[in-house]
């Protein structure tokens, strides 16, 4: 069964500075406590993974909670943290870089075996649109849907597209590939 | 992309300076980058979205001049499609922060800019629904932040107390013409030099500044500097039940930017935000509320009975099946729910401590 350690996050994703990566780890961690999870649940895969993993987290203490007191926040970067994960675990690509605000998806992503055009450096990337949800299950697949619909219209049917939606109460996670 | 990371965590932190600073210095680097790349017009797309990237921190910077410059630099090559449309929409964003700009306003101190942004809305143009209800939602904002730093009572219906009226009666100046940008004066029409009452325009100027300064805590979430500004539970919900009425829908607008004379930098309202589990959590007083979500009822308003006045209800008639009764918390009764009366809507529900029916929120179902 596959695990998903939030922990060891920080070392996991070479192309994003490790400060923002331990900041949104712990949003993941705090929305996760917030809706009374402890560690080692099982967390419910879909979409193009159907598969049960389980999840662990640190302890959390009060500092990590406190620049998170705003759930909806919270609930966006956390989400992050998981999807960044979850897509390298399903496709094997790696999270590359943020997409300015506005660019119908969050992220862009790169086969690590593809080796970098060093001034066409988001050549052949691929884009991923993440979204979060604290407590409610059945939000999920309309989400997915809505998602789908946003990336579809900003970004060229050529290229490699996901969605992933992260729901932390049940906990479960569904992944789409867009073609 | 490392500074903005840093300058996220600056946001998370509530650092506004470290985050001026941190987004800055991103600036610096994302359009170095970008100008590498300004004669190689075959680097596409990293040529376009990194001058994309720069005019957007530009704009998070505050410099719309150089963040036209940079969106212009990247629409100058080729961009794929989709990236030449977000630069065209950056060009609207531009603008839309040029209208929040009061040099070309005729701001007074008891006046309050109002920009919208979004699909609904066009050169000269906007959808009448959705200029007139911002417009009325700010008034009934406003009057309820008078009422409250007078220390009246919540007031659970009618109209407001007459002295708050003759203070606070709204006039309405349009400004830049082929923008949506209106300005409210509150106040006297005219601002005599004889007859004027330095402790009404003053308690008139500070009603203005707090009406913002509160909707600038709605929306950086900040809900403890909000408590500690309204800490009385029916006011509270009041207020961010105005406020999410207030804010962008995230399609036909999608920013409401409001500036006052007092204030440097204009508070832009960008978030559709979700405030059922705030309005639970208040009245409920955070009871046993998580195992517990929210449902929706659709169907027509039929109906708020008052009488209850501690706890008013509504009923609301799906098309089939029996009408359910909702317990209504008094902070959204007279200015969330009474509009809605005989209207087909959507409200989001939980049960409360007695079984019974709590709203938590509403909207007319389109």
């Amino acid at each position: 069964m596959h695990r998903i350690d939030i922990a060891d996050f920080e070392n996991q994703f070479d192309f994003m500075p490790k400060e923002y990566t331990i900041s949104i780890s712990q949003a993941a961690a705090v929305c996760l406590e917030e809706v009374g999870h402890s560690t080692g649940i099982d967390f419910v895969l879909t979409g193009l993974s159907n598969e049960t993993c389980t999840i662990h987290w640190f302890q959390i203490n009060e500092g990590m909670k406190r620049p998170w007191q705003d759930l909806e926040y919270a609930t966006e970067h956390g989400a992050y943290a998981i999807a960044w994960h979850l897509i390298e675990y399903i496709t094997n690509y790696k999270v590359f870089e943020r997409s300015p605000k506005g660019g119908g998806f969050d992220f862009w992503i790169r086969d690590p075996d593809d080796e970098i055009d060093e001034l066409n450096f988001l050549k052949n990337c691929g884009r991923m649109e993440v979204s979060g949800i604290l407590n409610n299950a059945a939000a999920v697949k309309a989400r997915v849907t809505q998602k789908t619909k946003q990336v579809r219209k900003g970004s060229p049917a050529e290229t490699s597209r996901y969605v992933i939606v992260v729901e932390f109460g049940t906990p479960i996670s569904h992944c789409e590939s867009i073609k | 992309m490392a500074y903005l990371d840093k300058a996220l965590v600056a946001t998370v932190l509530g650092d506004r300076e470290l985050e001026y600073k941190y987004n800055s210095l991103a600036l610096e680097k994302e359009k170095e980058a970008a100008d590498l790349l300004r004669d190689h017009f075959d680097a596409e797309p990293t040529r376009s979205v990194l001058y994309r990237s720069a005019a957007s921190i530009a704009l998070k910077c505050d410099r719309p001049n150089l963040a036209e410059k940079l969106a212009a630099q990247g629409l100058s090559g080729n961009p794929p499609d989709d990236v030449a449309e977000e630069l065209r929409i950056l060009f609207e964003n531009i603008t839309f922060h040029r209208h929040l700009k009061l040099e070309e306003m005729n701001l007074t101190r008891n006046s309050i800019n109002i920009t919208l942004f979004g699909n609904d809305v066009a050169h000269g143009m906007v959808s009448i629904d959705e200029y007139i209800k911002r417009l009325k939602t700010l008034e009934q904002i406003t009057m309820r932040t008078a009422e409250r730093k007078r220390g009246r009572p919540y007031r659970s219906g009618g109209n407001p107390p007459k002295d708050i009226q003759k203070l606070l009666k709204p006039f309405l100046t349009l400004q830049k013409p082929a923008s949506f940008s209106a300005t409210i004066r509150f106040g006297s029409s005219q601002m005599s030099l004889f007859d004027s009452d330095d402790f009404e325009e003053s308690f008139t100027d500070d009603v203005v500044h707090e009406v913002v300064e509160t909707l600038e805590n709605y929306e950086n979430g900040t809900t403890d500097k909000l408590s500690d500004r309204i800490d009385n539970d029916d006011y509270y919900i009041n207020f961010i039940s105005l406020a999410k009425k207030l804010s962008p829908d995230g399609d036909s607008i999608t920013k409401v930017g409001l500036s006052t004379l007092k204030r440097e930098k204009p508070v832009i309202l960008e978030k559709p935000r979700d405030i059922c589990m705030v309005v639970r959590e208040i009245v409920e007083k955070k009871a046993d509320l998580d195992q517990i979500p929210n449902t929706t009822i659709t169907g027509t308003l039929l109906y708020a009975s008052k009488l209850r006045k501690k706890n008013p209800q509504i009923k609301i008639k799906p098309s089939k099946g029996k009408a359910e009764k909702v317990r209504v918390p008094v902070g959204m009764l007279d200015d969330i729910v009474r509009p809605l009366w005989d209207k087909q809507v959507i409200a989001t529900v939980a049960p409360d401590k007695k079984n019974e029916l709590l709203l938590v929120d509403i909207i007319e179902q389109e």
